[in-house]
């Protein structure tokens, strides 16, 4: 788990993604081929951080935890579509559970998501709020 | 070559302490072997959480050896929760293949096993979402559940569609499987008592979703001319397709597009040569309201954002034709997921041959359905009866 986490902690911790440099459409999470323009050329996919804001599309309210966070519920969830057009689902935090509205504007913060245990390694990675 | 469906078996869909995965898989071999009495040249498990819930791999060869059969190829399809009909499908493809001559294979049991009752609920919510990505969702706490609630909000908002509506899809589902012997439950529920069901992740209620439960179900397909089971109508398999898609659905250009089924749905009817019209009973992966209704408008038995207002006029009830879910579907019967797609076409077969629990006479043609995750992969074979 440890080496998994490390290898992923830029996309965690600044949402990076990719870029096609031949048509310029914006993934994430990253891609090895441009599903847009159907380039296989890989040296034209990039990394890019994806922007920081974006809307609630969709939101639900969960209240049957998965292992590991049992804390957090309930647990608010967005699907979110970011300035770019990518979309991704994150945790909303910091608000009440009425305050979440498809349409709210959001932003990213830099959250602790778990740890291994009590004294364990703990995860860091993206969530959002609304701003 | 065509293919038939010489034998069924299937378990009660349930909480089987008693009982393991390989246990729950021999009981189902065994009877869709007695019925075909047919020796088969394969066997194929379609499983999805055997290393996670029960530490077992090598499924093929370990029910294989527990049913007396030994010298045969064996092996185990996992697509998560269609490996059951991807299962079935694979069986058909290799069966009707142009080379199966020199292959030997004339005959292969295919048992649909999933075991989830071992796992307590927090992994049990885990376990149902391995087939999304971890790095992505499972990583940051989203699992299907939320997948399948942020998918029913969207569609609930494009088409204008209640909460109240969704619920008359478990409601029927729940009048279907009260006769049904192998279902999980045996009640019904009021539309009201869905619709004000504790939430487990807004929209969704606890009578929305689909159960945990365990079960196996098993045929016999072959395609040898005549089959033994000469007391039993000849079911044919018509046509057997698999399609994919994204796996996040909210990465497809329009988030309420099935791409996979729509492909599956079009293949199926030309390798056919059926009409939509000319289908009797149907099964779907009605998993959650939302994805059974967008299913029925993938496959075309209803318009866009009419699934629930046709449901509602009786379109799909037992005095209408195509009928949907004759045993409760997955919401009713249960989803032990890769059984599920077994269990499907068990359904139709026994319909076909007048053998169901809730059986409805003068059927000929029947579809099954059945997907992973939020159409990331759907499979659907279309049955019919060889006169």
């Amino acid at each position: 788990m440890s080496i998994s986490y490390w290898r992923t902690r830029d996309r965690y911790y600044r949402i990076i993604g990719s870029i096609c440099e031949n048509c310029k459409s914006e993934f994430f999470p990253p891609v090895y081929t441009c599903s847009k323009c159907d380039s296989t050329d890989k040296s034209k996919i990039k990394d890019k951080e994806m922007p920081s804001k974006g809307i609630i599309i969709s939101y639900t309210v969960l209240y049957e935890p998965m292992q590991g966070f049992e804390n957090e519920i309930p647990m608010q969830i967005a699907l979110i579509q970011l300035n770019n057009g990518v979309r991704l689902v994150s945790q909303i935090v910091d608000c009440k559970i009425n305050d979440i509205e498809i349409g709210k504007k959001v932003k990213r913060v830099f959250r602790r998501i778990k740890s291994e245990s009590k004294s364990g390694q703990i995860w860091y990675g993206y969530k959002f709020r609304l701003y | 070559m065509s293919v038939n469906i010489a034998g069924t078996g299937l378990t009660k869909i349930s909480e089987h302490w008693s009982k393991s995965i390989i246990d729950l898989a021999v009981m189902s071999g065994r009877q869709a072997l007695s019925e075909s009495d047919i020796s088969p040249d394969m066997i194929i498990i379609g499983n999805m959480l055997s290393s996670y819930a029960s530490n077992q791999e090598n499924l093929g060869s370990i029910i294989s050896e527990k049913l007396g059969l030994q010298g045969t190829t064996t092996f185990k399809i996992e697509s998560s929760s269609c490996s059951g009909a991807m299962a079935v499908h694979i069986a058909n493809n290799i069966l009707s293949g142009k080379d199966r001559g020199t292959s030997g294979i004339n005959s292969i049991l295919v048992i649909g096993v999933e075991k989830m009752s071992d796992l307590s609920p927090s992994q049990l919510v885990q376990a149902i979402s391995l087939g999304e990505s971890y790095e992505y969702l499972q990583f940051f706490g989203v699992g299907m559940t939320s997948l399948y609630a942020l998918f029913s909000r969207l569609y609930m908002d494009h088409y204008n569609i209640s909460k109240d509506d969704l619920s008359y899809f478990p409601a029927l589902s729940h009048k279907n499987s009260v006769s049904c012997k192998h279902a999980q439950f045996n009640r019904e529920f009021s539309v009201e008592s869905i619709s004000k069901s504790p939430i487990i992740s807004s929209p969704l209620s606890l009578l929305d979703c689909s159960p945990i439960g365990d079960g196996s179900a098993a045929v016999v397909l072959t395609a040898l001319e005549s089959s033994n089971n000469s007391d039993s109508t000849n079911v044919k398999i018509l046509s057997s397709s698999a399609s994919n898609s994204t796996v996040n659905f909210f990465e497809r250009s329009d988030m309420l597009k099935f791409y996979a089924t729509e492909q599956c749905i079009s293949k199926a009817l030309s390798e056919s040569q059926i009409k939509l019209s000319d289908i009797d009973l149907i099964e779907v992966h009605d998993v959650v309201p939302a994805i059974t209704a967008n299913i029925l408008e993938s496959l075309g038995f209803s318009k866009p954002g009419k699934a629930v207002s046709d449901v509602i006029s009786g379109k799909y009830n037992l005095n209408s034709r195509p009928f949907l879910s004759t045993s409760g579907g997955l919401k009713a019967r249960g989803n032990p997921l890769s059984a599920t797609g077994i269990y499907q076409i068990i359904e139709i077969t026994r319909q076909l041959q007048n053998k169901s629990d809730n059986n409805i006479n003068n059927t000929h043609i029947g579809l099954s359905q059945n997907m992973s995750g939020i159409d990331s992969n759907s499979v659907i074979h279309i049955l019919g009866v060889v006169n």
